[in-house]
């Protein structure tokens, strides 16, 4: 099959995903990285997709993460207390 | 001041950021609580060893990250096998590939993220720790990797193979909700 020749999905999406986080990936490696993705539209539709969620992903982790209310850590503290008495 | 006042006063003071901080670390609210509370009862089981040469929020923040190391450990007690076989044969070819073609351009063309994220937020928190922890520290540390290699402590290639995995898996979590919504 054509894996034979360039190599398989499994090794191609771990290429992906190595360049999607700007981390240097071989000469060679890019080469037939190259000739899978022209061969093979689901690594192709896969690494579109790939840059969708990495962008995503940062806009997410800007958003300031899980807010805790005022009440809630009211509850949390008074718990602390019980619990380390106890 | 005797021992019982001082730890409450502790809790009042300090309670709050530590709970934010073990948040940070571990993506799990609950789990976080746990932690912390861990902490203050070290401190108070404790309290002999503390010296006052260090402030007490400095002596608190140093248990609760041997806590959070202790977690770390506790999640990746098994050499993290990495397994992709939901998502590849033993050939390495994709088993669904046919799920990767439709496309979500809906959201990237009209420009509104709004609910896109939310889906995508909702499939991180599916994640299981193991997965969870470490995507969502590599980008809320401007995926930095060696930083988070060294607080987990897990390998750089280790480190790969889990995003790889993590994402896989948030990408079909993303495929089959978006597809609820049509």
């Amino acid at each position: 099959m054509m894996h034979k020749l360039v190599f398989s999905c499994e090794k191609a999406t771990f290429l992906i995903e190595k360049k999607a986080s700007a981390q240097p990936i071989g000469f060679l490696e890019n080469i037939r990285l190259k000739g899978h993705l022209a061969i093979c539209k689901w690594c192709r539709a896969y690494n579109k997709k790939v840059t969708i969620i990495d962008n995503a992903m940062m806009r997410i982790s800007k958003k300031s993460n899980e807010k805790i209310v005022e009440t809630e850590i009211m509850d949390f503290k008074n718990q602390l207390i019980k619990q380390t008495f106890q | 001041m005797l021992k019982e006042k001082q730890i409450e006063q502790w809790i009042e003071l300090h309670s709050t950021e530590l709970l934010n901080r073990a948040i940070y670390l571990v993506s799990d609210k609950e789990e976080a609580k746990d932690i912390v509370q861990d902490v203050f009862i070290a401190a108070y089981s404790g309290y002999g060893s503390f010296k006052g040469n260090s402030s007490a929020k400095t002596w608190l923040h140093t248990i609760l990250k041997n806590k959070v190391a202790d977690y770390y450990r506790k999640v990746y007690k098994t050499p993290a096998k990495i397994s992709l076989e939901n998502f590849f044969d033993e050939a390495g070819n994709w088993k669904n590939g046919d799920s990767l073609l439709g496309a979500w351009d809906d959201a990237t063309t009209t420009g509104d993220y709004a609910e896109f994220d939310h889906i995508l937020e909702n499939c991180i928190e599916d994640l299981a720790p193991k997965w969870k922890i470490p995507i969502k520290l590599y980008y809320l540390q401007e995926r930095k990797t060696p930083e988070i290699c060294q607080e987990i402590g897990i390998t750089t290639t280790n480190l790969w193979k889990i995003l790889q995995r993590g994402r896989l898996q948030v990408r079909e979590c993303l495929e089959t909700k978006t597809m609820e919504n049509e």
